[in-house]
């Protein structure tokens, strides 16, 4: 369906960067058939060989799964030095662009048990197939109109070696630096008891509080601090009226240090208020002993999604007024430029003067 | 480890009974030792400790000896996490400094008791009585170290009978170290070349292991330097599951002190098959292991790197169970354009050495050196011996260069097999010894054995099964420091006998109890199970009780061992 030159590709605009500046997200259209999607390129000059060896894992991986909210890709491709990844456009992007862009102090509570029902689901296809995700949290969470997909899975590992069943992992994931605060204590601990697929779990608890505080927990704080806390059984809390903290306290949280921003996100942490059953799925999820910490299958029988039975992702947006500008009018004129110049460089090297 | 030795003299008109403390002791890294001596009569006073920022005595009596002119000569042993402090006076002979014409003298003469008998002059006395403040040494590890350096004439080295309400602890504080961005954890183990200790990156959080390398220690090894720089060089290249990493090495050149950061392992094959009943591991782990091994010496030996010093104190297990070669000190990289595998030189353990190497023969094939050292490796960890032992090392090198070795019968009962992939192994012909391909195809490295009965666990550290961090006291220390007893605490040997005495009566009591907890359970098995699982789970929680009470008894019987005489090694 999709082919592999890269000339049918018309990229329109840049949506975001990952992986260390390697990878960058285009809005493109495929020319043969004007059909919009998501160009992932990677600049593989740029990434060393362990970096390589992940993006070319991450594709392998992904292409074992078959699920509605596991993020896919239609084909991938090398072009010169670079690595190109056809996926489906997810227009919202991720949970946190969306955070950033559309609702500074999180989402509404609703939402977000709408976007953890699907990825739930997707985390419970993901453990049911012997994978253990290890780097959940709201960036790699992709919203569009009708669902939320699970994506990133560069740190995904099998928990399956050698036909059979590895009781446990024990190491952390390479480059696992920038996902620390969401990996539960077990996992940072690093100790002959390892971690399961319930560190997932935990990674959902915290995620959960990332995309209803509209920051993530333990945001500004030491990373050593970070793991001694978690070792220490406290967890981060919903912000709500029950739990906003004074506002010294919240500095840290907010980890911002104007206070009129400040003062703001606490006058609408105090208004609202969470219900009961969302407090009481963060705390099971982020129960210190993996033992007692609830399986995805178990999670998605909560009470907690009651609330989603009559609606879906697409009727709250439309509530909350987030629409989708028409995809064919979008044209970043700079991009060109800016291809163009990239291939100018690339091709300097070439010229040699004939005289 | 910071240790404070605190000494202090003190002389009276009568008879001057001094003891000297002359503690041998080994304590938990979590206490600092600040040992004190004092005058047997006035024993009381010694618990009275100096405001530390002064670092000098209060001094409570009237007469007081300099103790300056005391060697103190000590050693701190932190092989397991354990300290052994070693106080000894060399001769007692008061050099007055101060006033050189009035130089008094003191007899030694060890009595009875062990205790020390010392006498002075009349002069000394008023010589004593004129120095009004005690000297109060304090030393940190370092300066230990440095102390170490000073031999010691074994011949003045005695024991004194001191009263434990003498012996003062201090609780060890835990204070934050820093080496670049690690922060250092508790030791794991020591080597010649210095310790191993446990460090934490605090920027990803990896647990990682640090050599510490002291230039002063390398010096004193043949080769050492060299060895390190040779190590360092090879495994900045190496890259392979079953070969230890080194992801960074620091220097500081201020304290002549090297840090050679690894992947974190937690402990050596040795120490697992010493933790083992029989000191062997069942078939189907070791050779788990040894498919390992040698999947890590085909990697090695395609980089043309002859490792020689093969032995199970050299392969290290991660906490996946992962086999690590390490120890890349004696290692020999092979000239690129070298014609064959011939090297000159072997350094490594005797007993696991082949006959070219026993024989003296100038060169030999260095692969076939590695296998060898595999062969005796699987044999050690199979059945807990060693194919070739000798009382030295001279009728060891005869034993193992006397011909052929034979398998023995037992062997072959255990598994046929086993018994003939170690033989092709060891043969003494390097040319008919097996290669790494071979090895690949033999019978018993291609089928497992049965899995019979659960692997030996990798032993606990200092009675943590689960090897927990160790850096966490310390990241506790400093961000919760506000929560902290900044009090110093203090408390003697006398204290802590009773406290240990009291809670192995309390452990005899628990394990009693548990004994007959247990006994109910299995009278209670046909019952309902909730029951029994009630009771598995409290008896667990009590096995974990009794093993932090154990780790503390064990205090009282190392205080009268020595662990190591540094002073012993030869100058």
């Amino acid at each position: 369906m999709f082919g592999c030159n890269p000339l049918d590709y018309d990229l329109k605009v840049e949506l975001s960067r990952c992986f260390n500046g390697i990878g960058t997200v285009y809005l493109a259209q495929y020319l043969p058939n004007g059909q919009h999607i998501a160009v992932k390129k990677y600049r593989m000059d740029k990434a060393s060989k362990e970096e390589s060896i992940l993006a070319r894992d991450e594709l392998l991986i992904m292409r074992q799964f078959s699920h509605p909210n596991i993020h896919t890709f239609h084909t991938s491709f090398v072009y010169g030095n670079e690595l190109f990844q056809i996926a489906p456009l997810m227009c919202f992007g991720s949970c946190k662009d969306t955070i950033a862009n559309c609702f500074r102090a999180g989402f509404p509570e609703i939402f977000v048990a709408l976007i953890m029902r699907d990825v739930l689901s997707g985390l419970e296809y993901l453990h049911r197939r012997g994978y253990v995700h290890r780097s959940i949290r709201a960036s790699h969470i992709l919203l569009n109109q009708t669902k939320a997909v699970l994506a990133g899975f560069r740190e995904c590992t099998s928990i399956v070696g050698h036909g059979e069943r590895i009781a446990s992992l024990h190491h952390l994931a390479p480059c696992s630096a920038r996902s620390l605060n969401w990996l539960a204590p077990e996992v940072l601990e690093q100790n002959i008891i390892g971690y399961t697929e319930k560190s997932d779990i935990y990674s959902i608890g915290i995620t959960c509080c990332e995309l209803a505080n509209g920051v993530e927990p333990f945001a500004d704080a030491q990373p050593t601090f970070m793991f001694t806390e978690k070792v220490r059984g406290n967890v981060p809390t919903l912000l709500d009226r029950s739990t906003c903290p004074a506002s010294e306290e919240m500095i840290e949280i907010v980890a911002s240090t104007d206070s009129d921003s400040i003062r703001q996100a606490q006058q609408i942490y105090c208004q609202r208020v969470f219900s009961d059953e969302f407090h009481q799925f963060t705390e099971i999820c982020m129960e210190k002993k993996p033992s007692s910490r609830w399986s995805a299958l178990q999670l998605l029988s909560h009470s907690f999604f009651k609330q989603c039975r009559h609606t879906s992702i697409l009727d709250q947006l439309q509530r909350f007024g987030l629409e989708t500008k028409d995809y064919s009018q979008i044209r970043d004129e700079s991009l060109v430029l800016c291809s163009d110049l990239s291939e100018m460089n690339v091709h300097s090297n070439d010229w040699s003067w004939d005289f | 480890m910071e240790i404070q030795i605190h000494q202090h003299f003190s002389t009276d008109d009568s008879n001057n009974n001094n003891n000297i403390n002359n503690n041998n002791k080994k304590s938990n890294l979590e206490q600092t030792l600040v040992a004190a001596t004092t005058h047997s009569v006035t024993a009381n006073n010694s618990i009275l400790m100096p405001p530390l920022d002064t670092k000098l005595l209060a001094n409570k009596q009237g007469l007081h000896a300099n103790n300056e002119a005391n060697n103190i000569n000590m050693d701190v042993d932190t092989a397991d996490g354990e300290v052994s402090v070693l106080l000894a006076n060399k001769n007692f002979h008061y050099d007055a400094l101060s006033n050189p014409d009035q130089s008094f003298e003191a007899d030694v003469n060890v009595d009875g008791n062990g205790g020390a008998k010392f006498v002075a002059g009349d002069e000394a006395k008023q010589l004593l009585s004129e120095q009004t403040h005690a000297q109060v040494t304090w030393l940190d590890s370092e300066q230990i170290d440095a102390l170490d350096l000073t031999t010691l004439d074994i011949g003045n080295m005695f024991f004194n009978r001191v009263d434990s309400a003498e012996i003062i602890y201090q609780k060890k504080k835990k204070e934050i170290k820093m080496v670049g961005k690690y922060v250092m954890g508790d030791v794991l183990g020591e080597g010649s070349y210095g310790k191993v200790k446990e460090v934490l990156d605090s920027e990803n959080l990896c647990r990682r292991a640090v050599k510490i390398l002291t230039k002063r220690k390398l010096r004193r090894i043949p080769n050492g330097e060299q060895n390190v720089q040779r190590e360092i060089q090879l495994l900045k290249h190496l890259q392979h599951k079953n070969v230890v990493a080194l992801l960074d090495v620091l220097y500081n050149e201020e304290k002549q002190k090297m840090y050679m950061i690894m992947e974190y392992c937690v402990g050596g094959l040795q120490e697992l098959v010493d933790s083992a009943p029989e000191k062997k591991l069942p078939l189907f782990q070791a050779h788990r292991y040894f498919c390992q091994l040698i999947s890590g010496l085909e990697y090695l030996h395609g980089c043309r790197i002859i490792h020689k010093d093969i032995k199970p104190g050299n392969l290290l297990l991660s906490l996946d169970q992962i086999l690590k070669i390490s120890d890349f000190g004696v290692a020999e990289q092979l000239d690129l354009f070298a014609a064959d595998d011939t090297c000159t030189t072997g350094q490594g353990s005797p007993a696991f050495q082949p006959p070219e190497i026993a024989n003296g023969h100038e060169s030999f094939s260095g692969t076939k050196v590695d296998i060898w050292s595999c062969g005796v490796t699987l044999y050690n960890i199979c059945t807990g011996q060693y194919p070739f032992e000798g009382d030295n090392i001279y009728r060891l090198f005869e034993n193992i260069g006397r011909g052929q070795w034979q398998a023995p019968d037992w062997l072959y009962k255990l598994d046929a097999q086993l018994a003939g992939l170690i033989l092709g192994m060891l043969q003494a012909e390097p040319a008919k010894r097996y290669s790494i391909q071979q090895i690949r195809c033999d019978p018993w490295f291609i089928s497992a054995p049965e899995e019979k009965g659960p692997p030996i666990p990798i032993p606990p550290l200092k009675h943590d099964v689960y090897r927990r961090s160790t850096v966490l006291p310390y990241l506790d220390a400093y961000h919760y420091e506000t929560e902290r007893d900044l009090e110093e605490v203090y408390f003697t040997e006398h204290d802590l006998n009773r406290e240990l005495a009291r809670q192995a009566a309390a452990a005899a009591a628990e394990i009693k109890a548990q004994q007959q907890q247990k006994q109910l359970a299995a009278a209670n098995a046909t019952g309902p199970s909730t029951s029994a699982d009630a009771s598995t789970s409290n008896s667990i929680s009590k096995e974990k009780k009794s093993s932090s009470l154990k780790r503390r008894a064990k205090k009282l019987t190392s205080c009268i061992s020595v662990k190591k005489l540094s002073n012993c090694r030869p100058s």
